[in-house]
């Protein structure tokens, strides 16, 4: 069923997920109380990604509203994420957790949209919520072939990151072309605007030729989620040479191994759960890097090697 | 999978009143199924597309509200949601102005409305589909349903107009609206 006002249905459902009896925190009370220079940045990560462990473990396929009568629907598919995607995201081996579940994580999964294909609700993951408020959600999806005819080579199994803002209740994301292939540089652009309430059928997506400009202009024209990478070394330049023009925010999702990413040349932010969130230096040109336990320089080629 | 719905919007009203007490999906869902119907009861009376979309989020914050403090529907919650939305009404009319009390509550934010929803809005009040689909309900279940759910009469009142039981009122206007739904749906 369609509404005629999707923001008052959406700010009912954050209402009343907030109102729930032993409802997660919802997303909005962090948004008021975290800034930059508030909390410490791995308390804020790391309190959102509190889990209850086999929570969901023994039950059946999740299945929560995908997409939207306005714009179509994915399906929920009980196909686990394959194991390019899991033997990498350790966020993907763990149990799905109420958290993973709560308002933010469904507002996110109401713009899976039938371009999309299959998600795998079981594997959705509550990456961790923003100094900000918004909050960051790994959707995998197996989308349909042909799903970017740019793209021919481009593997069925897709990741999407997903943010929903509680302020707004605006929702955005977009899919890269493997777990892997999500460097900083690409999820980057995911969050450097606003997404309003407006935008939510649409969600955030930008065209890989407004990257290469250096322009970040949301597309309007379906589909609605853009490939960003492209053929490897293409991507491993933009990982580490292109900036957003005005970010107000770096997320990103890494393998296993790297602790830490250093952002601007000495600002460095802890990995928590595959996740991090980095505060913006304008004008910084400096190259994202990824960091092991131990400071040493993760590369992401002999990361990235797997999948080759 | 277009037209799909949630699994949620598949149960009656009284399950899915049920099940917001655990799953906030419910509400929405409470929400999905009678945003029209409400937006449409107050757009024919106050003549606002503005003022029917204000009194209708004020309705279903209300609403969730009540449920919140375990003062959900005794009975039909068709009649308890447009029961609120009366109120609502009667508050404008006595104040002037359309409360906010309980979005406040919730905190939730008011809505901008594009023009497009204005004129979905408007049309509703246009729209005779409701008063149709209503007036082709058998006898017993329009009066039923128009004397509680319109007029928002007491039960008991019903009963001795029409020389029957509150039972039977009760069942009349459940079924009647059950009635409707099913027409509203089908007409979608």
């Amino acid at each position: 069923m369609t509404t005629l006002i999707p923001a008052l249905e959406a700010q009912l459902l954050f209402a009343a997920d907030r109102t729930t009896p032993g409802a997660a925190p919802s997303p909005g009370a962090s948004r008021r109380r975290a800034r930059w220079g508030g909390l410490p940045l791995l308390a804020v990560v790391a309190a959102s990604l509190t889990v209850s462990a086999g929570a969901y473990a023994s039950r059946g396929l999740w299945l929560p509203q995908l997409g939207a009568d306005s714009y179509g629907h994915a399906q929920a598919t009980a196909s686990p994420p394959p194991g390019a995607e899991s033997s990498v995201l350790g966020v993907l081996r763990r149990e799905q957790s109420d958290a993973d579940r709560d308002v933010a994580v469904r507002a996110v999964l109401r713009d899976a949209g039938p371009s999309l294909g299959k998600i795998r609700t079981n594997a959705v993951r509550r990456l961790g919520t923003l100094p900000d408020g918004r909050v960051a959600v790994l959707v995998p999806a197996r989308v349909p072939k042909g799903f970017d005819p740019t793209l021919p080579n481009m593997t069925q199994d897709q990741l999407l990151l997903g943010i929903y803002d509680p302020a707004t209740h605006g929702t955005g994301g977009f899919l890269t072309s493997d777990a892997l292939g999500m460097q900083a540089g690409d999820l980057m652009l995911a969050v450097s605007r606003r997404p309003s309430a407006e935008q939510s059928a649409l969600g955030h997506a930008f065209l890989e030729r407004e990257v290469r400009a250096g322009r970040l202009e949301k597309s309007a024209e379906p589909p609605y989620y853009h490939v960003l990478s492209v053929e490897q070394s293409e991507r491993y330049a933009r990982a580490t040479g292109l900036r957003p023009t005005d970010p107000d925010v770096y997320v990103g999702v890494v393998p296993d191994g790297v602790a830490e990413v250093r952002v601007d040349g000495h600002t460095t932010v802890p990995v928590v759960g595959n996740f991090f969130a980095a505060p913006s230096t304008r004008g910084s040109r400096h190259p994202v890097v990824w960091l092991d336990a131990h400071g040493r320089t993760v590369p992401f080629a002999s990361t990235i090697g797997a999948w080759k | 999978m277009k037209g799909m719905d949630h699994p949620l919007d598949r149960l009656g009203d009284a399950a899915l009143i049920a099940a917001t007490r655990t799953d906030p999906e419910a509400f929405a869902a409470l929400y999905r199924r009678y945003e029209r119907p409400v937006l449409a009861y107050f757009v024919r009376r106050v003549r606002s597309a503005d003022l029917a979309a204000d009194l209708t989020a004020e309705t279903f914050a209300g609403a969730l509200a009540s449920l919140r403090r375990d003062a959900g529907p005794g009975g039909d919650p068709a009649a308890w949601l447009f029961g609120i939305a009366r109120i609502k009404l009667v508050e404008l009319h006595r104040r002037g102005y359309s409360e906010d009390a309980a979005r406040r509550l919730l905190a939730m934010d008011p809505v901008d409305l594009d023009d497009g929803q204005l004129d979905a809005i408007d049309q509703l009040a246009q729209d005779d589909a409701v008063e149709e689909l209503v007036s082709a309900l058998p006898a017993p279940q329009r009066e039923a349903v128009v004397a509680r759910i319109l007029d928002d009469r007491d039960y008991g009142a019903i009963a001795a107009d029409l020389d029957v039981s509150e039972a039977t009122v009760r069942q009349r206007v459940s079924r009647g609206l059950a009635a409707l739904r099913i027409r509203i749906e089908g007409t979608r």
